[in-house]
């Protein structure tokens, strides 16, 4: 009877499932979580986007939300809890450029390109110690602005730079004239709406042809504290010229400058190269301290430079170009060439 | 039989394919017209005696269509070459289209002298160098402004140049203008702080006899506490920064009243007087033991 009673019993139970049984089973064998009825995933690679249904969108962009907030405290509390952990620096746009070939790591060991550059168009500046014969003009027909635009820059190179105004004659003509005066360099400062725009800088006698975009003008007199400067030859500083484009860029700048820098003038003029802008700064310094600090001062200009094109041989030669910032170029944010 | 009444009055009210109409005015786009206009004298396919002018290479060729070649379509044009001179290619025209129409003769050497001065002026860029224009593509020129900005703060110029300046230094690139090499700076200065030290000695036992006001001697316990922490550091620097202290006092002393009104006003300060002269032979004998 008793079994019979039992029986009955047995009978009423529902059962499981076996396999759905030996599942939860080996969890607890294991150790992990069970698993919640009706299985939530985690949200954090879920792309919502995915659902048409509006209503239900929200939703679970709501949920979403709800557990990067959750997640967010958790590692919050982590950090907090552990603050011997190393901190990682964050990655900037500049650690994530893609590195060529013609990225330019360690000049001294390179042995081809110093002898590329020993041999440039610039050795007459670099081994001999020319100095070098500045020509500044205008695009035709110039404005005010570009007229304070040059009262400004004109003195910040040496001492043997002139102007001469534009009046019709073309570039062409005026690079013939300039070489048989002897002139080593030539600047062509063109303006568009009444606004500085572009330089365009050619080495004279065969020398390479640069176009820039000039941007960004800041004039000495809105420069706060500013200060005037002497005829002491400056001394340069060439930053993060990286690859063997920016190195000529970069030679091809310093070549504008008096050879020899005279310290006691204490004047530097900076060509800082950062992700393909090159900003100008014209300083004053001053050591204090015991030579533990610098104090600076800013003189003259402030603008920025890009590259355009960079032309072997004069402007209106056909020759080979070395570098042209087309569009697609900088498409990509980390894009850099210089 | 080509009749040109007939074919003008079909085309010009029916459909003619060469046919541009403009609410001002109507143009021709048949390549052998002379004027580029729609009219009934200018139609080359409504007239058959008629006459253009070409431009093939630099070259100006004249083009003739008679009525007696129009049964033959593919000679129907005559071509003549033009002379290079304007003054014997006008004379050319008139020759060839002698006895035509006034207007054709004129519209033909109207067209001569337009074809003549597009050419010079093609000629002139060539050799001169035209101004090759550029637009401005508006989606660049924003992207370019917004990096250069993040450019300039991720550049951190004022930094980067004090870096500079700074390794340039102790490169030793400035060695023959400043002398700023530290350890070789002090001990000059040690040296001759020892030199001075004595004359001081010498001088300052002269002065002794003179007798100081109260508002002269100013002496500063900051000063003394300030000694004692000396203590920690190497002996060399130890000697030093006491006989700059030492530096420091006697100028102290040396002061006029007004700077010493000034400097009351930074610190709060303890008067103290030196009444025996022996004592302060004594702070300078424990200082140089030391």
């Amino acid at each position: 009877m008793a079994k019979n009673k039992s029986k009955a019993v047995h009978a009423i139970k529902i059962k499981h499932n076996a396999p759905f049984s030996q599942k939860i089973k080996k969890k607890e064998q294991k150790g992990q979580k069970q698993r919640r009825v009706g299985g939530f995933k985690s949200l954090a690679k879920f792309d919502v986007s995915r659902i048409k249904n509006k209503e239900k969108r929200i939703q679970i962009l709501e949920r979403k939300q709800n557990e990067q907030k959750k997640t967010k405290k958790m590692e919050r509390k982590e950090k907090e809890a552990n603050p011997d952990r190393e901190k990682l620096d964050p990655l900037t746009i500049d650690d994530k450029r893609d590195i060529d070939e013609n990225f330019v790591f360690d000049e001294d060991d390179q042995e081809e390109l110093q002898n590329e550059e020993m041999i440039d168009e610039f050795q007459n500046y670099f081994q001999d110690g020319q100095d070098p014969k500045i020509i500044i003009t205008t695009s035709e027909r110039p404005s005010r602005q570009l007229f304070d635009f040059l009262k400004d820059v004109k003195d910040v190179f040496g001492p043997d730079t002139h102007y001469w105004p534009r009046k019709q004659f073309s570039i062409k003509e005026i690079q013939e004239y300039s070489i048989n005066k002897g002139y080593t360099e030539l600047l062509v400062f063109r303006e568009h709406r009444k606004e500085i725009s572009q330089l365009i800088y050619i080495h004279l006698p065969n020398g390479p042809t640069y176009k820039f975009k000039l941007t960004n003008y800041t004039p000495c007199d809105e420069i706060h504290h500013h200060g005037r400067f002497t005829d002491h030859n400056p001394e340069l500083i060439l930053n993060q010229f990286n690859t063997k484009v920016g190195r000529r860029v970069g030679r091809g700048l310093a070549a504008l400058f008096p050879s020899k820098p005279q310290f006691r003038g204490r004047r530097v003029v900076t060509f800082h190269n950062q992700r393909d802008f090159i900003f100008f700064r014209h300083h004053r310094y001053m050591f204090q301290e015991e030579g533990q600090k610098v104090a600076l001062q800013e003189l003259g200009p402030r603008f920025t430079l890009q590259l355009k094109q960079l032309k072997l041989g004069l402007f209106n030669d056909d020759g080979e170009i070395e570098f042209e910032a087309r569009d697609d170029y900088y498409v990509k944010r980390t894009a850099a060439f210089l | 039989m080509q009749i040109d009444e007939v074919v003008w009055q079909v085309i010009n009210r029916g459909h003619c394919s060469f046919k541009i109409k403009t609410i001002s005015q109507n143009f021709c786009r048949n390549e052998y017209n002379v004027t580029g206009l729609c009219s009934k004298q200018s139609c080359p396919l409504a007239n058959s005696q008629y006459a253009t002018i070409k431009e093939e290479k630099g070259l100006c060729y004249l083009y003739v269509k008679t009525a007696e070649r129009a049964q033959k379509p593919k000679e129907l044009w005559e071509r003549i070459l033009l002379s290079k001179n304007y003054e014997q290619a006008l004379n050319q025209i008139d020759e060839q289209l002698k006895y035509w129409s006034n207007f054709m003769i004129h519209k033909n050497k109207q067209r001569l002298t337009k074809l003549r001065q597009m050419l010079i002026r093609i000629r002139k860029m060539r050799l001169k160098g035209f101004k090759e224009l550029i637009p401005i593509k508006k989606k660049a020129e924003r992207r370019d402004k917004i990096r250069e900005q993040k450019a300039l703060v991720a550049a951190n110029l004022e930094n980067a140049i004090e870096q500079e300046l700074m390794d340039r230094l102790k490169n030793g690139v400035y060695n023959e203008i400043m002398n700023y090499n530290s350890k070789a700076f002090e001990k000059v200065v040690g040296q001759n702080q020892v030199e001075d030290e004595e004359e001081r000695e010498q001088q300052e036992l002269e002065e002794e006899e003179e007798d100081y006001s109260d508002e002269q001697l100013i002496f500063d316990p900051n000063d003394l506490e300030e000694d004692d922490e000396d203590d920690e550091i190497d002996e060399d620097n130890q000697e030093d920064d006491r006989r700059l202290f030492k530096k420091q006092t006697f100028n102290q002393l040396r002061r006029q009243d007004d700077q010493i009104k000034d400097l009351k006003k930074k610190k709060p300060r303890v008067q103290l007087q030196y009444e025996e002269e022996e004592e302060l032979e004594d702070r300078k004998k424990q200082q140089i033991a030391f």
